[in-house]
């Protein structure tokens, strides 16, 4: 597993296919929270929405960059699809660390902002459960379950849209508005956030099944 | 490898499979026949468990199962060499016995450009030698080729036969679809014909007869794949499957013999 994860690793880092999603994650982080005053948890409130469109776009740049042959040759090697969706996805997480740093630091070293070591925190944890979940729909809007790239697009952003707008759909509304009303509790953000994870593990799981059905 | 009253369809389409019952024995080289569309490459994925029957049976005891896909185009901006590496340290292989084993491999396929070419510059022939390579790094117990020589120059064409049959002679099951009727009576020591998703024929393939002037005292019996001797007063008459000649033509030039003739009996 970690032979493949090194490949997987190696092949993406010189197909440079993570520097679109990467550089508009830094354009949004210019534009949203530049100068910005007051509590770091609004500006950390916009860095989810980033975090959670760069990573959905990020997953299916990853997902989609291994040739559909290769991918054959590599499962036949391996021995189980599931085993290199996840190693995929260990390769996509290991891609949202920098953008997680870049997220947690970029609003206190342009903006005005008390920092505290709760509202870094808080930050973190939400950032982290936005990417899960960008992780999820982007797993479920690559090849492997939609080959026609223009309908992955439109679902994707139908799947962003109704995670964005519909209350209890996904913890992500639940922790922006947390973010955005300034709340302090950490458990809450903690148990959003497993919830997450665990929203992922059934994405991982539902897209192994999904692509192994379809040969 | 079995393949036990196997079925395929794909969705509400027709069945691409139907009732097919097939059987790969270790040390085998077998050969799928057919024409487009007749389920070859499906047998294949299932032999290797990259699809999954709609009703029936696949059992496969290999533990180190190798495939090579019908079209290998790789957009990587990884060396030939540099990949084959990774590809063997999934296999498990270190990184030196890794190297070691793809340079082998990708001199003996004679890769043009070298090692270093980036995978993604590699002409289709070139990459159909990577996607060889990738599939002989570690000795596999089950070897599945979708159309090999596709691609391969003549020189190339020898070197995979050898390849295959030195596979299956270390004991490995093979199996492979082709078109060439040349190509699959020389390599091939059964042959499966596919119609319309039913497996219509189960041959043995032909037997080769070589002819070789007395020479050191060599036991043929005991040579792998040898099923005759014949001993007269101008030297001895071999007959073993065709696929396996060529390593008994090796052996007899050899050990100083001299082959007379060489001829298809079978």
């Amino acid at each position: 597993m970690t032979a493949l994860y090194r490949y997987l690793l190696v092949s993406v880092l010189l197909s440079q296919r993570y520097l679109p999603p990467t550089l508009i994650f830094l354009a949004l982080m210019a534009v949203g929270t530049t100068s910005d005053s007051g509590p770091l948890q609004e500006s950390y409130a916009f860095c989810v929405l980033a975090m959670l469109v760069c990573t959905t776009w990020l997953t299916v740049s990853i997902v989609n960059h291994e040739d559909p042959t290769q991918h054959q040759i590599t499962r036949v090697m391996i021995g189980s699809s599931l085993r290199v969706l996840a190693t995929t996805v260990a390769v996509v997480l290991s891609w949202c660390v920098p953008l997680l740093v870049i997220g947690l630091v970029y609003p206190i070293v342009t903006g005005k902002h008390v920092v505290t070591l709760g509202a870094l925190t808080i930050g973190g944890i939400a950032e982290s459960a936005a990417a899960m979940i960008g992780i999820a729909i982007g797993l479920l809007c690559s090849r492997l379950v939609i080959p026609r790239i223009g309908i992955a697009m439109l679902a994707a952003a139908a799947a962003l849209l109704a995670v964005l707008l519909v209350r209890w759909i996904s913890p992500i509304r639940p922790l922006m508005s947390m973010l955005s009303n300034d709340s302090t509790a950490v458990v809450p953000f903690t148990l959003l956030t497993a919830l997450c994870a665990a929203i992922l593990c059934a994405a991982v799981i539902a897209t192994g099944a999904l692509a192994d059905r379809k040969e | 490898m079995r393949l036990r009253n196997v079925s395929k369809r794909y969705g509400r389409r027709r069945e691409v499979l139907a009732d097919v019952d097939l059987q790969v024995a270790a040390g085998e080289l077998l050969a799928l026949v057919g024409a487009n569309g007749s389920g070859k490459s499906t047998v294949l994925k299932l032999m290797v468990g990259l699809s999954r029957p709609t009703s029936g049976t696949v059992r496969r005891n290999a533990q180190v199962v190798s495939y090579v896909p019908d079209v290998f185009a790789s957009h990587d901006r990884l060396s030939a060499s540099a990949y084959l590496r990774h590809m063997g340290r999934i296999r498990g292989l270190s990184s030196h016995a890794a190297r070691k084993r793809s340079d082998e491999l990708l001199d003996r396929l004679a890769l043009a450009g070298g090692a270093d070419t980036p995978m993604r510059k590699l002409s289709k022939g070139n990459a159909q030698k990577v996607a060889l390579a990738q599939a002989l790094l570690e000795p596999p117990q089950l070897l599945v080729l979708d159309e090999p020589w596709a691609g391969l120059d003549a020189i190339a064409h020898g070197t995979l036969r050898e390849l295959l049959t030195e596979t299956a002679n270390q004991g490995a099951a093979v199996a492979f679809t082709e078109h060439s009727d040349d190509t699959v009576k020389s390599t091939a020591t059964r042959v499966c014909e596919l119609r319309n998703g039913k497996l219509v024929s189960g041959t043995t393939a032909t037997l080769t007869e070589i002819t070789l002037t007395s020479g050191p005292d060599l036991d043929w019996s005991q040579q792998p794949d040898v099923l005759e001797v014949r001993r007269n007063d101008d030297g001895v008459t071999l007959i073993l499957p065709t696929g396996s000649h060529d390593a008994a033509l090796l052996t007899a030039l050899t050990h100083g013999c001299s082959v007379t003739s060489v001829r298809r009996v079978q």
